[in-house]
């Protein structure tokens, strides 16, 4: 589990600007009262490579997978959440929030699967 | 003779290289690397040396040869090369085509490395020849995940990623088996994509 103060300030980072980015752009172009399965198609369709290019931005000041992944996933999940349904003046601070639950799954799971294999 | 669209890729790579991988990810991953290469012994082979950015994580004093596909690459490693405090010498060379002897190795050391190879098992079967037997393989490298959702993204991701640089979904503890080495250990350093992977060279 990291512990370097600068590095989980960069996770948290990376995931927060890339889960509100990605939740933003999703509110953006999906109305709030469309179906929601097809809105969280499309959310996911822009959260993907919004998350792919904040990991990419980040990743030369904080690491590669590490920063890369969690930032991933927070982009693509806040993508297919606020395309679920949404408010327009919540969607980057919902993205924001995804985005630090994702960082934290991705914590829990290192702890969980880091270290000796066989 | 080398792979001149994979020399090429990574040619083209070089001139970025130390900007994207120099600073955030050396940083994170500097005591790792530094605790992988702890146990280098004996004459060793290193592939493949990119810019030379692991070089500052290799203990003092040992005896590497050090081989890439780009001639890029290691223009911009030989500086760091040079200034080994130890015997380094770094090759032009393509992993599929070495020219070393056989058994002409104790250890081979790879990092992040076989995501870029096109032709993997043929790669570390070229590595299994160049070491003695009982020769010990060490890599560092990133794989694919087992763990949903990261091996649907890294799937999904990989057919871009492989055009720009590095597959991101190889099952390389398979390779390694499947190029005819013993696998020993497996640790797994980030998630289970990034990790450490100890195998040796079967006697003949």
């Amino acid at each position: 589990m990291e512990r370097r103060v600068y590095f989980i300030f960069g996770d948290v980072l990376a995931c927060v600007v890339t889960g509100a980015v990605a939740a933003w752009l999703t509110g953006l172009v999906v109305p709030a009262d469309w179906f929601a399965l097809v809105g969280m198609i499309i959310g996911m369709a822009i959260g993907m490579p919004v998350g792919m290019i904040g990991g990419f931005l980040f990743s030369p000041f904080f690491g590669a997978f590490e920063v890369m992944l969690p930032a991933a996933l927070s982009g693509m999940i806040a993508g297919m959440v606020v395309g679920m349904g949404h408010t327009m003046d919540s969607t980057a601070f919902t993205g924001a929030v995804i985005g630090v639950g994702c960082l934290v799954f991705c914590y829990l799971l290192q702890a969980r699967l880091q270290g000796e294999v066989y | 003779m080398a792979d001149s669209k994979t020399q090429a890729k990574w040619d083209a790579a070089a001139a970025s290289f130390d900007l994207m991988g120099g600073f955030g990810p050396e940083k994170r991953w500097k005591a790792r690397k530094e605790e992988f290469f702890s146990s280098m012994g004996g004459k060793i082979l290193f592939l493949a040396v990119g810019t030379g950015l692991d070089i500052q994580c290799f203990p003092a004093g040992k005896d590497i040869t050090g081989i890439d596909i780009s001639p890029k690459m290691l223009e911009k490693a030989m500086p760091r090369v040079e200034h080994y405090p130890g015997q380094m010498t770094a090759r032009l060379m393509d992993v599929h085509d070495m020219d070393f002897e056989d058994n002409a190795f104790d250890q081979v050391f790879t990092s992040c490395t076989f995501c870029s190879v096109p032709d993997p098992v043929k790669g570390l079967a070229g590595l299994r020849r160049v070491l003695k037997p009982g020769g010990t393989l060490k890599m560092f490298e990133h794989t694919g995940s087992t763990c949903f959702p990261f091996s649907v993204m890294l799937d999904l991701v990989n057919p871009l990623c492989r055009h720009l640089g590095p597959d991101i979904n190889r099952d390389t503890v398979a390779n390694v088996r499947a190029a005819g080495f013993e696998v020993g250990k497996v640790t797994n350093v980030y998630l289970d994509v990034v990790k450490f992977i100890e195998a040796v060279a079967p006697a003949a």
